[in-house]
């Protein structure tokens, strides 16, 4: 048992193993074994921490032209006017984001969705609120799309949504890819994975 | 109650939400236990990845072990095909999943609705199939959960369907005469009524007629709440006024 009865009557530590927990894959026994790791060998990176904690908790809020996380107004992609300025690739999340920046020599702008349609979530077009990205459409920079939601049922219905409030727009519309994963051996793809890369086929 | 252990149910997805860090919930709709929730363990780590088949639109069996609330699936399958839905089609499978999850009882056999379902999936791909498809789906599942329209007689007098005469459904018992019934009501006509009791949904000229009884009575069934995948569906169509 992780829980001794000693711990137990010391609140300020059972608070700290407890807050430690919000953090992703921390169960109570790791928790347990930071606050420790923390108090008995490293006080300064504890205290470190918990200031940039408060500081990044505090500060960081949403870039306004493209809604990744920042603590200025618009972030660092965005103010790089050596980018191209008239493609912008529309992803899910934060991280996707970095992904592709990380992985691709894509050199354009990037708008930020937080979300994706899901009905059954309880979130339809007005849910998503994509008043900010329709005006990116409108501002007349933007010349070309490139759809990069998630290929999931959810990412596929948002993109085709975005790709119809473009292409009212006439705007150029493009989806990236979906196929056999490099590396991949087509015995262990998954049918649905294999038809859409099959479909998706392109001459060598 | 399910069993403990249930082996190759075929199943399909019908929502997935994240659970923990690497677990997925998954909803799933099988014929011999209905609508019912299971726990997909790591579905979203390791190798082979369950969250990549835990999709909905796709044929599939599943295994799951334990009876509380939250079996515990223990495999899954591919069963065969898979459909990719888009646009219009992407939006009535999304009200087809919605009305699953909201009216579909958990833990009672559905064999007569699952079986429809698939079929109904390819039809709506069929642009001009999709209404039919609809329609189809809606009737069955209002029989499947033991509402089925009652369609032969008048309920107020008794008397069988006149083909030529114009009624009114009182929502949700039956058909009145048109003339003794007021405002109150969907219009339908003596013959759509009895086109719909041989299941023929071909008549164009009464499509509307169907359309608007099956809806006021899912609505009914749904007591009020809303479908997002109508909003989802009014959208598309706005933006594409073509793909109607
Ligand atoms: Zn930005």
């Amino acid at each position: 048992m992780v829980w001794g009865g000693a711990l137990m009557s010391e609140p300020l530590l059972e608070q700290l193993i407890d807050s430690l927990r919000c953090l992703p894959g921390v169960g109570p026994k790791s928790a347990q074994r930071m606050a420790y790791q923390l108090l008995q060998r490293n006080r300064e990176g504890g205290l470190r921490l918990s200031d940039m904690l408060r500081f990044a908790m505090e500060r960081i809020g949403h870039c306004q032209k493209c809604r990744n996380f920042t603590e200025a107004d618009i972030c660092r992609v965005c103010a790089d006017t050596s980018r191209e300025q008239t493609k912008l690739c529309i992803v899910e999340s934060p991280p996707d984001m970095a992904a592709l920046e990380k992985a691709t020599d894509y050199r354009g702008m990037y708008f930020v969705l937080h979300g994706k349609l899901s009905p059954l979530d309880g979130i339809g077009p007005e849910q998503l609120g994509l008043e900010a990205l329709c005006e990116r459409f409108d501002s007349g920079v933007i010349t070309e799309i490139i759809l990069a939601t998630n290929s999931t049922v959810e990412g596929e219905a948002t993109a085709h949504y975005i790709g119809e409030l473009a292409r009212t727009r006439n705007l150029s519309v493009m989806r990236i890819a979906h196929g056999v994963p490099l590396g991949g051996e087509l015995e262990y793809v998954d049918g649905g994975t294999l038809s859409h890369a099959f479909a998706g086929r392109t001459p060598v | 109650m399910t069993a403990a252990r249930v082996n190759l149910q075929p199943a399909y997805v019908i929502h997935t939400r994240a659970f923990r860090d690497t677990s997925l919930i998954v909803e799933v709709f099988t014929p011999e236990f209905g609508r019912m929730s299971l726990l997909a363990r790591g579905a979203k780590s390791g190798k082979a990845k369950k969250s990549l088949i835990l999709q909905p639109f796709r044929m599939l069996q599943v295994s799951w072990t334990g009876r509380g609330e939250l079996p515990l699936l223990s495999a899954v399958e591919e069963a065969g095909s898979f459909i990719r839905l888009q646009g219009m089609a992407l939006a009535c499978g999304y009200y087809i999943n919605e009305l699953i999850y909201y009216l579909v009882p958990r833990y009672e056999p559905a064999a007569h609705l699952f079986a429809r379902y698939w079929p109904v999936l390819e039809w709506i791909n069929t642009e001009d199939q999709r209404d039919i498809a609809l329609r189809l789906f809606e009737f069955t599942l209002l029989e499947q959960i033991g509402y089925a329209p009652q369609l032969d007689h008048d309920i107020e007098t008794g008397l069988p369907i006149d083909t030529d005469k114009t009624y009114r459904y009182r929502i949700p018992e039956g058909p009145v005469l048109a003339e003794l019934a007021g405002k109150s009501g969907v219009e339908i006509g003596g013959q759509t009524l009895i086109d719909l009791q041989a299941g023929d949904y071909a008549n164009p000229a009464t499509a509307r007629q169907v359309r608007d009884l099956m809806r006021s009575l899912v609505h009914f069934h749904l007591d009020g709440r809303e479908l997002l995948s109508r909003s989802l569906f009014s959208s598309f169509s706005k933006l594409d006024p073509q793909a109607r």
